[in-house]
């Protein structure tokens, strides 16, 4: 399966980041354009100053000398804008309120204003400031901008302008080409492990095939994949396992039903052959019982059902009513049991795990063996133990004793479908309970630490 | 007596229908739910065989509504799922009995007779007493021909449980459930074991045996 590329899936990330860019830009401009009319102020003020110190040296004809004034010659309106136009300023002079030089434009304010204040004059965007000399001239000019300011402006405009135009196809391009990337990983990662479900067991995802972005997510895939075989290889076990263990009954049955054909003539015979058939399919029909406890064991519904049970009690009751079948046996039972040890569970798990614990321990110790089973406490909870005194298991194969279908047995004559200690497992996994099969001893000794309540 | 059968797979149905017959019993057997439910309360039956799994219908919730409508048939729920869970569940919800599939009819037929002929008020006695033998459920003590027998706590609750269903089969599983609460089949002889030593204890020093083994089936008691 391929996800299509879709070009303008970015279109709303992009016109929302332009949005926000163009505000911001916007933003900027104006403050810059704010900072270089203080500039320009700046300026004018110390033009102000200068024209105030030369008055001071030169007095009024050398003012009027510097800036073209003549007395009697007044600029007229023509004059005026030309003169602005040419020699970026323009000068009105004024004694006792009176003009008289400069040009005819200009007025003074009513009231005094502060100046440099910027005005249009005729179109043109100028600076006026307007003072007095000393008591009896004053001083109107207008100035037009210098030219570095006004170029300045102009390409803090331009590249506002150029900035808000070009960063709308910019944007669109570098998420679309994010998001084009993204697709192309998601892809081919999609094909990676598309072609791995084929051979989970031995497949695994390459890191390099990958931005460094993704070595989790492959590291993930992978530990999953880990998982998924170990699952596999156990199930794999376990159909050999069923497989084995129905086909032994199964063929018994089939033979007893071919004496049947041949004992037709016998009815007790008969009856002796679907005794035995019986039997066998008893056997099958346990172990797939145990099969389907197992699975609802591990599937935790029994947790509903767990109560405050008494375990010293539990445990004492079984250790009575198994005393009589190890006694039959020709087998010894010892049970030392501490009182009133509680633990939160469900009864008929514990009677199965301690059953079977019991019941191995029947079945596979030696001829006269002894079997123990023992409760006390223990720092944060019980220690139960149920062991005999040999043979044991071998060490090799001790590991292996709680998988399914594992028979300590290669052969599988014994009676017996390996299930037994997986159930004892995976009760004692619902009960936080931690089974350990101790090694260094002469039987098959098991420790189980469950946790307990304190009254 | 008559049985009712609700059960949706017809072998099955045909199987048990068939086996009561053979001992003498009538038997009625529908596949659908609704319909079990209609004879169920229009019809007087000793016996209702309910499949816990059927088409329409829960069988849970089939035994509530007749227990809800006031039919006090006893009930035995059949099932595939054979879980504790599920068990306590069935035993909740108004059924007297709890049968998992795969089962043998000897099984079957011994919870039957266990429901169909249990005395009314049996489990109130005090004294049960069968030919010689005598239980009294208070002092907890068993006398035979007026020579009284020590029984382990466990062989006692056999011998009351026994006694209980005299003349009845008695299945291991039944004493499985009933004495020891075990819903799973322990593979040594813990039973049989019990039963033995009980034996040696009732019957083995008196001349006639009130103790039987029907092999391969169970137990029953009876002079």
């Amino acid at each position: 399966m391929k996800y299509p590329i879709k070009y303008f899936a970015q279109l709303k990330t992009s016109l929302f980041c332009w949005l926000v860019l163009s505000a911001l830009t916007l933003i900027v401009t104006e403050a810059l354009k704010l900072q270089l009319e203080n500039e320009q102020t700046a300026v004018l003020q110390h033009f102000q100053d200068e024209v105030i110190e030369l008055y001071e040296e030169v007095h009024i004809a050398g003012i009027m000398s510097e800036f073209e004034m003549q007395t009697e010659a007044l600029f007229n309106e023509q004059q005026s804008y030309t003169h602005l136009k040419e020699e970026g300023i323009l000068v009105a002079l004024f004694s006792d309120n009176r003009r008289i030089a400069g040009s005819q434009l200009l007025l003074m304010s009513q009231q005094q204003e502060v100046t440099p204040k910027k005005i249009i004059f005729n179109d043109l965007p100028v600076y006026k400031i307007e003072f007095d000399l000393d008591d009896q001239y004053s001083l109107v000019i207008v100035k037009t901008p210098s030219d570095t300011f006004s170029t300045a402006n102009t390409y803090v405009n331009g590249a506002a302008f150029w900035m808000i135009w070009l960063s709308l196809p910019l944007l669109l391009s570098i998420f679309n080409f994010i998001q084009f990337r993204q697709n192309r990983t998601a892809n081919s990662l999609a094909r990676a492990i598309i072609a791995i479900t084929s051979a989970p067991d031995t497949k695994r995802l390459s890191a390099n095939m990958f931005d460094k972005p993704y070595a989790p997510v492959i590291h993930a895939i992978n530990q999953m994949l880990d998982d998924v075989t170990t699952l596999h290889t156990n199930m794999k076990t376990m159909s050999v396992g069923i497989a084995h263990d129905l086909k032994t009954p199964l063929t018994r049955v089939a033979n007893r039903m071919q004496s049947i054909y041949q004992d037709l003539n016998s009815p007790e015979r008969i009856a002796s052959h679907l005794e035995q058939a019986n039997s066998d399919l008893q056997s099958t029909i346990t172990t797939f019982n145990n099969l389907v406890r197992l699975n609802a064991i591990e599937s935790g519904q029994h947790k509903q059902g767990f109560v405050k049970l008494d375990l010293s009690k539990l445990a004492k009751e079984l250790g009575e009513s198994y005393d009589p079948v190890f006694i039959d046996a020709e087998k010894s039972l010892e049970v030392s049991i501490v009182d009133n040890i509680h633990c939160f569970g469900d009864v008929d798990l514990l009677n199965q795990l301690i059953s079977n614990l019991l019941e191995n321990a029947l079945e596979y110790s030696r001829e006269g063996a002894t079997v123990w089973l023992r409760i006390q406490s223990h720092t944060n909870g019980a220690l139960l133990q149920i062991g005999d005194d040999g043979p044991g298991i071998e060490k090799s194969q001790q590991r292996k004793v709680f998988q399914r279908f594992y028979r300590v047995d290669k052969s599988r004559s014994t009676p017996g479908n390996g299930l037994g200690l997986s159930i004892v497992k995976a009760i004692c996994d619902i009960h936080n309970a931690n089974i350990t099969l101790l090694d260094e001893q002469c039987g098959a000794v098991f420790n189980i630490e469950i946790p307990t309540l304190v009254d | 007596m008559k049985i009712l059968i609700v059960e949706d797979d017809n072998h099955t149905a045909q199987f048990i229908s068939d086996s009561f017959t053979q001992h003498g019993y009538s038997a009625q057997h529908t596949s659908s739910a609704e319909q079990g439910l209609l004879l169920a309360s229009t019809h007087t039956f000793d016996v209702i065989i309910f499949d816990r799994m059927l088409p329409n219908m829960d069988g849970l919730d089939a035994v509530r509504i007749l227990r809800q409508s006031k039919v006090s048939t006893p009930i035995i729920l059949l099932t595939a799922l054979g879980e504790k869970v599920d068990r306590v569940a069935g035993l909740n919800a108004g059924a007297d009995d709890y049968l998992a599939k795969p089962f043998a009819f000897s099984e079957l037929l011994a919870r039957v007779n266990a429901l169909s002929r249990r005395p009314p008020l049996a489990h109130n006695t005090i004294t049960l007493s069968l030919n010689d033998l005598k239980l009294c459920r208070t002092t907890r003590t068993v006398t035979r021909r007026g020579v009284t027998i020590d029984l382990m706590p466990k062989e006692y609750q056999i011998l009351e449980y026994l006694m209980l269903n005299p003349q009845q089969l008695v299945t291991k599983t039944m004493l499985l459930e009933q004495i020891w609460g075990f819903s799973f089949d322990p593979k040594t002889s813990l039973v049989q074991t019990h039963l033995s030593r009980l034996r040696n204890k009732i019957d083995k020093p008196f001349d006639k045996e009130l103790i039987k083994t029907i092999r391969g089936q169970g137990y029953l008691i009876s002079d």
